[in-house]
């Protein structure tokens, strides 16, 4: 599996005590291309690490009869991090675009963990955060649209 | 470069004649018997205007000037002890050489569609005729020798200024008196005449020392016959001009002065300014060495002919920054103001060798708001805190930095229009066009990745436009229809004849990366000037130990070059590809183009990187690429500023030290250092 | 749509865009700057057909127009009307002039007592119609290119329809008057003879007209861009070379035919200078004399949106 050796897995940062802790919470969700994997405005079941495939954050856009894909995750990458923040809810519809697979960690189980191990909340809540920052500061930068056209003129 | 370097000292001495008063005219008509048109100081409206004069009558005998910020006054002056009325002792006329030298509008290229389809392109021979100007003083001539190197030492030569400074005659006067806006002391650029006059007169008595300091001056003063200055008329020129030099001490403290100044390009200072300055314009209008120009073009109602003039353009206006969407790099007068100041007495030295300022005041007396620029330097590249006077400085200092520029033959770049044709046309994007241009002229064929061409068409704005590939019958040219001239460009249909210049602008280093990495990123049209370099990099495969394309494109309709990069892909060359945003149907990457390295990192010191997007994506780029230990000299980034002429004589696109459009448009990151960031530049 | 009577008899006929001239509250000056142009008013007639041009031509259009030129602020309650009714039938509307673009030398009352103005200049203002505030078009629709000044230059007008036919932008200059004055020689009447000059906060566009004739711009062309109103007036208060001028005078400069711009109406506001008008005393007219001045619009006694 070549991808996933080049990729950087967001968890390999943690101790590996922490990381072995973990562990222990995951089993590994394998997704056809096409299926769900999050939907807008349900409870997120899991907390994801993509270790293959590609999966993409979509939101619903009712009057274009449509969904617009907001950004791709792939190897490495976090995804349902609405798992771990309230209300835990999924902010978008996530959908694998090829034959995914991703270790999850149950949402609730996660959370409950959490509770308890403070080592494993200040060590995985950080990278979490980190994730969402940098879907936030993209979705800035896409929102500025530089690629696009820049502001018409009259003439 | 035009040489007119001789040395005052040979012509000294004996060399040196008395004119008496009574006689300045027949120096006036021999210059006219010469075929010249004689110029010079006369009152007008008020003030001194070089003016055509047809005797000497016309000079302004008996006047002097009161000069301070922002106001100026002539006044009557009573005849000196002698009886004599005294001509010369009112300063620099406000007007100076420069109209005269590089008028304020110059038909720069015609252009006619005939009858047949086919281009006309016309560049008019300069209107220039012998002139000669008479009272041109020290910081005249040191402002002409400016210009000299600015429009005429540089690889792209003005060919008007150089035709109508070929004929210039000059006769210098050596003032006897400073206004109190004079400060050529202080730029070492006077009192003294010391260097291209072709006669120098010292106003004494009832004449002048006339002292013929080209062979040229020597043989007209041979010709008027007449005697020898005397002791006792050399001794009174020069207790005259040392009074003036005493008179005027040491208004701008030069020592250090570019660094210091370039180290405030953060003062509060420049908003303080701001509030007062106008940004009107007039300090640059009649500086002798300031030289923007822009272009204006003309046509007929139907757009098949048009003339395209070159009009004095000035960095505190708007338009004067802004590109394509409207944006401009200097919104703020602040920003202008910054520009004009650390342009002149910063890094002009960096990109002529010497300061843009001679020290004539003209500036300051003419800023209708009194603003001076002695005042504002000393308190801007003020003193360094804690530095005692004669105390070494603390920091490294220039008086009048003499930093060679990169050595360059002059007139190296040619400045003129080739016509071509338009070959194929083929639609990209819905919003971007690639053209073919087909062309056998030499310099367009040897054109090189990363170089650009200008490209005039009748009726519209001439744009610079990036190579999109180079070709063995021409060269393609993609364009986004952006603004109405590129919207045109995208439109037109084979067989029309486009006029170009170029190529131009310094290409990707390619030999850079031999033995290296490659990585190329491009975001939306920044793909077109980086196509040629893939072109190249392709065609050198061995040279390069990995190869690799990062694309960021809006939506995957907004791609550009799909089929070639395909069949490049299928060819096994690593290119990597997302877009801002995309309907379910697409089922490649949605992101930021940063967020391709994640899976293929160009890392550390044997990348070497060509980028090419909006500035912002080069940014975020350059950051990442930074973390990565891409040593920012591997990191070569192109950019867009606004390029009127793309040769380096209009000063639209200056950024710091350089004028993209001749030292760039790529530049490494390392090179731009923080001027890549700063706002306002 | 009215149908043309007459047939165009040129030979360039045949798709040439339908250009229209019309006015609201202005005096005429513009659409005669317009016909000055004489033998480019040929040339101009052959490319395009002037289906509406009060000033040159009896004929009479209500549209549509591919371009049309705007003179005059709005100022009454049936223009509010009208330039909507215009603009939809317009694909290109440029306005012309101080009025258009600014308000004119009758935005004076927007800023004072509106009821004082009507007394002062009708002698029976019931039978007026007009707004409190007399405004530039802009202001009630949506403009696409505005020519300035008072009147306007009209090679900037022939500038503008010519890139209106070859496509392109055309070029209207932002910069400041100074820019045109320098470049035509002309030496700076502040400094040499401390006269008041707008020129470097008004924008260029009329040739620098006034400082060639030795006396101060005052403004016609409206402000520039990035006009530093404050930094001016503060010069011609305070600096030295004015004699420094009173607060009032100086507001007062900034009060002409584009005072109603904001940039400069800021400047009056904060200086001080606006005309004051007395209210006439009540039956100073007698009404017979109001009766044989039947007003233009509507009908005797209607009120106006401001009453």
């Amino acid at each position: 599996m070549p991808a996933i050796q080049a990729a950087t897995m967001v968890l390999d940062r943690l101790s590996p005590a922490v990381r072995g802790r973990l562990g222990e919470l995951a089993h590994d969700a394998e997704f056809a291309a096409g299926a769900e994997i999050l939907r807008e405005g349900i409870d997120t079941p899991f907390l994801g690490l993509v270790i293959s495939g590609r999966v993409a954050l979509r939101l619903r856009i009712p009057e274009m009869g449509d969904r617009l894909t907001i950004v791709t995750c792939e190897a490495g990458e976090l995804v349902g991090w609405s798992a771990v923040v309230a209300p835990f809810r999924a902010t978008v519809d996530a959908i694998a675009t090829e034959p995914t697979t991703i270790e999850a960690f149950d949402a609730a189980t996660l959370r409950a963990r959490l509770e308890t191990d403070c080592e494993l909340a200040a060590a995985l809540l950080p990278l979490v955060l980190e994730s969402v920052s940098g879907r936030l500061t993209a979705s800035w930068q896409q929102l500025l649209d530089m690629f696009g056209s820049r502001a018409p003129e009259p003439w | 470069m035009i040489e007119r370097h001789w040395s005052a000292a040979d012509a000294m001495g004996s060399a040196t004649r008395f004119l008496p008063t009574a006689r300045l005219g027949e120096l006036v008509l021999a210059l006219r018997g010469d075929g010249r048109r004689v110029i010079g100081p006369v009152v007008e409206d008020g003030a001194l205007k070089m003016a055509e004069i047809d005797h000497a009558d016309a000079l302004p005998f008996g006047w002097t000037a009161r000069s301070e910020p922002g106001l100026v006054r002539l006044e009557r002056r009573a005849p000196d002890a002698a009886g004599a009325d005294r001509a010369f002792d009112n300063g620099p006329a406000w007007s100076g050489i420069k109209p005269w030298t590089f008028p304020s509008r110059v038909d720069a290229l015609a252009l006619e569609t005939r009858a047949d389809g086919s281009l006309a392109v016309r560049v008019d021979a300069p209107a220039s005729q012998p002139t000669a100007v008479i009272g041109a003083r020290a910081c005249d001539l040191a402002a002409l020798a400016i210009h000299d190197r600015v429009l005429a030492g540089g690889p792209a030569v003005d060919p008007d200024y150089a035709a109508r400074r070929a004929d210039l005659f000059v006769v210098a006067v050596e003032c006897a008196m400073a206004t109190s806006t004079c400060f050529c002391t202080s730029m070492d650029t006077g009192p003294e005449v010391t260097r291209g006059a072709d006669i120098t007169l010292s106003e004494i008595g009832d004449g002048f020392a006339a002292r013929g300091d080209s062979p040229a001056g020597q043989r007209l003063l041979d010709r008027l016959v007449l005697a020898p200055a005397t002791e006792a008329h050399l001794a009174q020129a020069a207790e005259q001009v040392a009074a003036v030099r005493a008179a005027m001490g040491h208004a701008v403290e030069t020592d250090g002065l570019h660094d210091r100044l370039l180290a405030n390009l953060d003062s509060p200072r420049w908003a303080e300014i701001a509030e007062r300055c106008l940004a009107c314009a007039n300090c640059t209008l009649v500086c002798p060495t300031c030289f923007c120009t822009g272009t204006e073009v003309v046509s007929d109602p139907d757009g098949r002919e048009s003339t395209a003039t070159r009009a004095w353009d000035s960095c505190f206006t708007a338009g004067f920054a802004q590109v394509v969407g409207g944006g401009s790099f200097r919104p703020q007068h602040r920003d202008r103001y910054r520009q004009w100041l650390t342009h002149k007495f910063g890094t002009w030295f960096d990109q002529f060798g010497t300061s843009g300022c001679v020290g004539c005041g003209r500036c300051v007396a003419w800023c209708p708001v009194g603003i001076d620029v002695r005042e504002e330097l000393a308190i801007i590249a003020g003193p360094v805190p804690g530095l005692v006077p004669d105390a070494p400085a603390l920091v490294p200092t220039a008086p009048v930095r003499a930093i060679a520029p990169a050595a360059v033959e002059p007139g190296s770049i040619r400045t003129t229009y080739v016509p071509t044709t338009l070959a194929a046309v083929r639609p990209e994007t819905a919003d971007t066009t690639t053209l073919r241009i087909a062309t056998d002229d030499p310099a367009l064929l040897a054109a090189r990745p990363g170089q650009f061409v200008m490209i005039a068409m009748p009726a519209f704005a001439i744009p610079p436009i990036s190579i999109s590939r180079i070709r063995d019958d021409g060269i393609e040219l993609t364009i986004r229809a952006a603004g109405p001239t590129t919207s045109v460009l995208a439109r037109i249909r084979p067989g029309t004849q486009l006029a170009l210049r170029g190529p131009l602008g310094r290409p990707w280093p390619i030999e850079d990366a031999y033995g290296r990495d490659v990585a190329i990123v491009a975001g939306g049209i920044g793909l077109a000037p980086l196509r040629g370099l893939l072109d190249q990099v392709l065609a050198e495969r061995d040279r390069f130990t990995s190869i690799r394309v990062y694309l960021g494109a809006r939506t995957p309709r907004d791609r550009l070059f799909v089929d070639e990069l395909e069949a490049l892909a299928a060819d096994g060359v690593d290119i990597r590809l997302t877009v801002d945003r995309a309907g379910p149907e697409w089922l490649g990457r949605v992101g930021i183009i940063t967020e391709l390295f994640r899976g293929a990192k160009p890392t550390g010191a044997n990348v070497t990187a060509f980028v090419c997007g909006p500035e912002r994506m080069m940014t975020a780029v350059t950051d990442l690429l930074g973390d990565l230990a891409v040593p920012p000299g591997h990191t070569w980034l192109t950019l867009e500023r606004r390029m009127e002429c793309g040769v380096g004589l209009c000063g639209h696109c200056q950024l710091g030290t350089r004028f993209v459009c001749r030292d760039g448009p790529v530049f490494s990151v390392a090179e731009l250092g923080s001027d890549l960031r700063r706002e306002g530049l | 749509m009215a149908p043309e009577t007459r047939v165009p008899s040129r030979a360039a006929a045949v798709n040439r865009p339908r250009v229209g001239v019309v006015k609201f509250a202005s005096c005429d000056g513009c659409q005669l700057t317009i016909l000055d142009l004489e033998d480019e008013l040929l040339a101009l007639a052959d490319r395009f057909e002037f289906v509406e041009f009060a000033e040159a031509t009896s004929r009479r259009s209500s549209g549509p127009f591919d371009v049309l030129f705007i003179e005059g602020s709005i100022s009454s309650p049936e223009q509010v009307v009208e330039i909507a009714r215009l603009r939809a039938a317009t694909k290109t509307l440029v306005t012309i002039g101080a009025c258009a673009t600014a308000g004119g030398i009758q935005a004076l009352r927007t800023a004072a007592e509106h009821e004082a103005f009507r007394h002062a200049v009708y002698p029976a203002p019931a039978f007026v119609e007009s707004l409190a505030v007399a405004s530039p078009v802009a202001t009630y629709v949506a403009v696409d290119a505005e020519l300035r000044g008072c009147p306007i230059d009209a090679h900037q007008l022939v500038e503008l329809l010519t890139a209106v036919t070859t496509g392109r932008r055309p070029q209207l200059p932002d910069q400041a008057v100074c820019l045109e004055c320098k470049r035509r020689g002309l030496e700076c009447v502040v400094v040499t003879r401390g006269e008041p000059c707008l020129g470097p906060v008004t924008q260029t566009g009329c040739g620098a007209i006034c400082p060639g004739m030795g006396r101060g711009c005052y403004g016609c062309f409206g402000p520039r861009e990035g006009a530093n109103v404050d930094g001016l007036a503060r010069w011609f208060t305070d600096g030295p070379a004015l004699g420094s001028l009173e607060p009032g005078d100086v507001g007062r400069l900034f009060a002409g035919f584009t005072g109603g711009a904001p940039v400069f109406r800021g400047v009056t506001d904060r200086l001080g200078g606006r005309p004051l008008i007395q209210l006439r005393p009540a039956g100073a007219y007698p009404p017979e004399l109001a009766e044989h001045n039947p007003p233009r619009w509507g009908s005797a006694g209607k009120e106006g949106l401001d009453a």
